[in-house]
């Protein structure tokens, strides 16, 4: 079985796992302690690169900028898999979805030119105002734009659009061309396993739904209900 | 003074205002016993909300930080016997645990404040530093992050 086909298999089971709340409560009930400990571990070891940090003197401040790095993208995984298990409340916020994205426009554009690349962002027409958990749907964006671009096409742009439409708030990504089967630039395969399940439970906390499409390209298509706002 | 305690023997508590720490987890405890001293407070480091009643008894910190999830009695079990008996007395909970899973509500107001592992350090000192001051003087529930 290639590194590819495992991926792919895995990436399928924690789909299952973001889509099935059963599933989801025994998972929970196995790896709660486990994630609880990790925090406590977790916490000491932040505690320890803060106090060396503090009492560290300049010439190596760079040496633990890429200590503290590290350290968050560790935390950053535990906070994956306890985001995908664990009972979520998402803190709605009535906001323009323009701000999420223009938010995030840099360091998506630069994330995708980085992977060789590029990302067209396609504005709607119309208001957007839309209600939505920022952190956590930004976060699960975050990822879903780090997956893919290890994933595009070198030289054809993925878009980007989204718009708000009869009650109803739409994030779309494509990519009209595949990529090569079995090109991959960006060595991350944790965000292939992790990214798509993290926005499916994500997008399905508010209410809403997620859908791929792969014939020819790759679309994802997101939406969730937003009440009109009263007039 | 000095008080005695079953599980860890006799303690020494300092003279002046103190910040008590309780959590289980040695490597928890120490860390966050170098993070207070750090701040320029001194602390008095328990395993057990029995050890730590036993120095709020003898005599009462500035401020508790206490874990949630502890052998015997937790974080919430101790708070309330805290509460019980000196009111005002600040109490900060840190944990790993998730918050949103019903087996872990915790009742308004039993809390200063509330700090998810791993902890925003920064935001954390600033807490103990103003309760060190100034502790509180009514059940608000304010300085929750």
């Amino acid at each position: 079985m290639s590194q590819g086909s495992i991926e792919n298999a895995l990436a399928g089971q924690m789909l299952r796992l973001a889509r099935d709340a059963t599933l989801r409560g025994m998972v929970y009930d196995r790896l709660g302690d486990y994630c609880h400990q990790c925090r406590n571990r977790l916490n000491s070891l932040k505690l320890m690169i803060y106090l060396m940090t503090k009492q560290c003197a300049d010439p190596t401040v760079g040496v633990w900028e890429e200590v503290n790095r590290h350290y968050r993208d560790l935390e950053r995984k535990v906070e994956q898999i306890q985001t995908l298990c664990r009972p979520m409340t998402v803190s709605r916020v009535t906001l323009a979805l323009d701000l999420l994205i223009d938010d995030r426009r840099e360091a998506w554009t630069r994330t995708m030119i980085a992977s060789g690349g590029s990302l067209e962002m396609i504005p709607p027409g119309s208001r957007t105002e839309s209600k939505f958990d920022v952190e956590r749907l930004g976060g699960a964006l975050d990822a879903l734009v780090e997956w893919r671009a290890g994933e595009v096409a070198t030289g054809r742009p993925a878009r980007l659009r989204w718009w708000v439409e009869q009650g109803v708030s739409h994030i779309c990504w494509e990519e009209p061309v595949r990529p090569e089967t079995g090109v991959r630039r960006a060595p991350t395969a944790g965000d292939v396993i992790w990214a798509l399940p993290l926005l499916v439970r994500v997008v399905e906390a508010h209410g809403g739904d997620c859908r791929v499409e792969e014939s020819g390209g790759w679309r994802l298509d997101v939406s969730w209900p937003t009440p009109n706002p009263a007039p | 003074m000095e008080v005695y305690t079953r599980s860890i023997g006799t303690m020494t508590l300092p003279e002046g205002p103190y910040v008590l720490l309780v959590d289980d987890e040695d490597a928890s405890v120490g860390p966050l016993r170098d993070l207070v001293r750090f701040a320029g407070f001194a602390s008095v480091a328990t395993r057990s909300a029995t050890d730590a009643l036993a120095c709020c008894f003898h005599r009462p910190p500035r401020v508790v930080v206490t874990d949630l999830v502890m052998p015997g009695q937790d974080g919430r079990a101790l708070a309330r016997r805290i509460r019980r008996r000196y009111p005002v007395l600040p109490i900060v909970l840190i944990t790993g645990q998730n918050l949103e899973h019903p087996d872990w509500t915790i009742p308004p107001d039993l809390f200063e404040a509330i700090y998810p592992k791993p902890l925003d350090f920064e935001r954390f000192i600033g807490t103990i530093e103003r309760l060190m001051v100034a502790p509180r003087r009514g059940g608000t529930g304010q300085g929750r992050p």
